[in-house]
């Protein structure tokens, strides 16, 4: 049986911070399902990358006084030496920079706008008088209005999720200087989204992958009414906006960085000299696109980017499926770096080594609802579930053959009912965990190796082999 | 099995187990082979025997240890070697020595110095010694206080940072 290829993805991660073990969850849980699909002989391809641009970028820049450039040139070599470091097998770990990006980007939206997705709109925008700029998305802050949350930024909520429009926040301030924004009019190009409703709808309804966050969020979208969205700004700091009349305009961040799942791919495979072969990822009916995202992304990736896709009316292949985590919060808190709560990816190495934070990672996987870090569980999952289960039972077989069998495996002898009820066991939790795998239940199938490894003890204990050895 | 959650672990176990890298995801259940030769094999993880409070410190301490500074926010410490000239018990205080130093300039610094519980007076005078001269001058126990000296601390054990062989007082250190 031929096996399907598959492109392993996880959200481009902004990189104006180093990560925070949050932040991994979705890079983690891709490196799992590519590291799986790999062993089941299945050829995989993982892509992801630095978003470089967008405005959560160019606020950290202004505040620390350097330009964009330098602060993401810096951060993006940081974070790649640390993604070694915690084995993330990226096959292609790129930049929003990269040249490949840019220009594809450029001509697929020269593309939507040739088969008439684009339209122009003038607006009134929050442009701050002291800053003497617009202030795009992560440049204003206010309420939400639908959820009340204080925080809530130009381009979303984070605490309800939803899309925002920044005329739209109450007292708004610019998060650079705090000032009240005015309003000024700009002319912007918007993506019909409206026009894909019912494909949306249908593809949604129809992926049966789909976790039931990412599958609910976006249907309950759609049913709101999808909205033409604005998909440029005005700033510099971005890939230039293709349109005619569009100079001095940037793409906004969202309607660009999930175009890098693609241009990714075209750079991995120009840069291994087969630069056709990408379109086997994009365009053969049996390959998937495998999508790893946390649940602040959802819209992007079950709306927005599908919708993109299909504006080209080129037959690509649409996310296979979004698989999406909920929140991880460090000791009943969410992350944050100004208030110091939570771990940095770069601070847990130099605690533990990486596969104590894999494996305390996979086992708390947030995936129907947020789940809590706290060092009482991490104590937990090395202590008792990796060194006494799991290293214990390793350990001591091994040891017990090296001992008692001058280290060669053994003759098995005539199996009893302990034998076969092991064997059985064996190959029960074998298929569970097979299965746990294909249906993305990665904490599931993380904890049933280790009851595995638990099965294992018990079966030595009960036929304390050593005793009928001597 | 472990190789897609744990792959160092998985890696180490396949040394010991003296089996290729690659193992397709099926060989996972099959058995070894009668006779096939494992290695020596050491613990696999070790245990942690730290409170959470204790796990809690360590990556504050780890998070302090990585603070970056700049090049530039560490070239304006201006640190210099000073020789003690003169050494004064500060009354009234138990911890307290009042230091004279030589730093190279026309005139000599105080410092007051918390080291009177590990040196006594005439162990310091004229020893060379590292010390911030650009440091904002304070206060201690009425007496100005204008370099601080620099002095290494574990625990209840300190000793102060004297240079590797004499040099002109005032050399800078850098």
């Amino acid at each position: 049986m031929k096996l399907g290829k598959i492109l392993v993805t996880s959200a481009w991660p902004y990189i104006q911070h180093v990560l925070h073990l949050g932040n991994l969850l979705p890079i983690l849980s891709a490196d799992v399902m590519a590291r799986y699909y790999r062993l089941k002989g299945h050829e995989v391809l993982f892509v992801s990358g630095s978003d470089v641009h967008g405005t959560p970028v160019e606020v950290e820049a202004v505040k620390q006084g350097v330009s964009p450039k330098e602060l993401t040139d810096k951060n993006h070599e940081l974070v790649v030496e640390l993604f070694k470091k915690w084995a993330i097998s990226f096959d292609n770990y790129t930049t929003t920079e990269s040249p490949v990006h840019k220009e594809f980007v450029m001509d697929f939206h020269r593309k939507v706008a040739e088969n008439g997705y684009v339209f122009t709109q003038e607006s009134e925008l929050p442009y701050c008088p002291n800053c003497k700029r617009f202030l795009p998305d992560r440049f204003v802050e206010g309420e939400c209005p639908y959820c009340g949350y204080k925080g809530a930024r130009g381009d979303q909520c984070e605490q309800c999720g939803r899309l925002l429009d920044p005329t739209k926040l109450i007292d708004a301030r610019c998060s650079i200087c705090g000032a009240s924004p005015l309003f000024r009019r700009t002319v912007h190009w918007y993506f019909d989204l409206p026009r894909f409703s019912d494909q949306l709808r249908e593809y949604i309804t129809n992926n049966k992958q789909f976790p039931d966050n990412a599958r609910n969020f976006s249907l309950r979208f759609i049913k709101e009414g999808l909205k033409p969205r604005p998909m440029t700004r005005d700033s510099d700091w971005g890939i230039p906006a293709p349109f005619e009349g569009a100079e001095g305009k940037t793409l906004y961040v969202w309607f660009e960085n999930v175009l890098g799942y693609v241009s990714a791919t075209i750079e991995y495979f120009k840069t291994h000299g087969d630069p056709d072969r990408w379109k086997e990822y994009w365009f053969d009916k049996d390959s998937k696109v495998l999508c790893f995202i946390g649940k602040d992304n959802i819209p992007f990736h079950t709306i927005i980017f599908p919708a993109l896709l299909l504006a080209t009316h080129e037959g690509y292949n649409l996310p296979w499926n979004v698989s999406t985590n909920e929140w991880l919060n460090f000791e009943g808190q969410k992350s944050s770096k100004s208030r110091k709560i939570g771990i940095w990816i770069d601070e847990a190495l130099e605690m533990f080594p990486a596969d104590y934070w894999r494996y305390t990672l996979m086992a708390n996987r947030p995936e129907t609802s947020d789940t809590n870090f706290t060092w009482k569980i991490f104590l937990e999952k090395i202590n008792s579930d990796l060194n006494d289960t799991l290293g214990n039972f390793i350990h001591r077989t091994l040891t017990f053959i090296n001992n008692y069998y001058d280290g060669k495996i053994p003759k098995p002898e005539k199996l009893d009912d302990i034998d076969r009820k092991m064997l059985d066991a064996i190959s029960e939790y074998f298929k569970e965990i097979d299965e746990n795998l294909s249906y993305f239940h990665i904490q599931a199938a993380t904890r049933k190796v280790i009851e595995l490894a638990r099965e294992g003890n018990r079966y030595l204990n009960e036929k304390k082999p050593w005793k009928t050895i001597v | 099995m472990l190789e897609p959650f744990i792959p160092f672990t998985a890696k180490r176990i396949r040394k010991y187990l003296n089996l290729p890298a690659k193992l397709p995801w099926e060989d996972a259940v099959e058995p070894l082979k009668e006779g096939h030769k494992i290695k020596a094999a050491k613990p696999i993880f070790e245990k942690i025997n730290l409170s959470e409070e204790k796990l809690q410190e360590m990556l504050e301490e780890v998070r302090s240890s990585m603070q970056k500074v700049s090049f530039k926010e560490f070239s304006k410490i201006d640190l210099r070697v000073g020789k003690i000239i003169n050494v004064e018990r500060v009354p009234g205080s138990k911890n307290l020595l009042k230091l004279t130093i030589d730093i190279g300039a026309a005139n000599p610094k105080t410092a007051v110095a918390g080291i009177a519980k590990y040196y006594k007076p005439e162990e310091l005078l004229n020893r060379q010694i590292a010390v911030v001269v650009n440091l904002e001058p304070r206060k201690i126990f009425g007496i100005e206080s204008e370099v601080m000296i620099l002095a290494a601390q574990h625990g209840d054990n300190v000793v102060f940072i004297q240079p590797e062989k004499p040099i002109a007082p005032g050399s800078k250190i850098r």
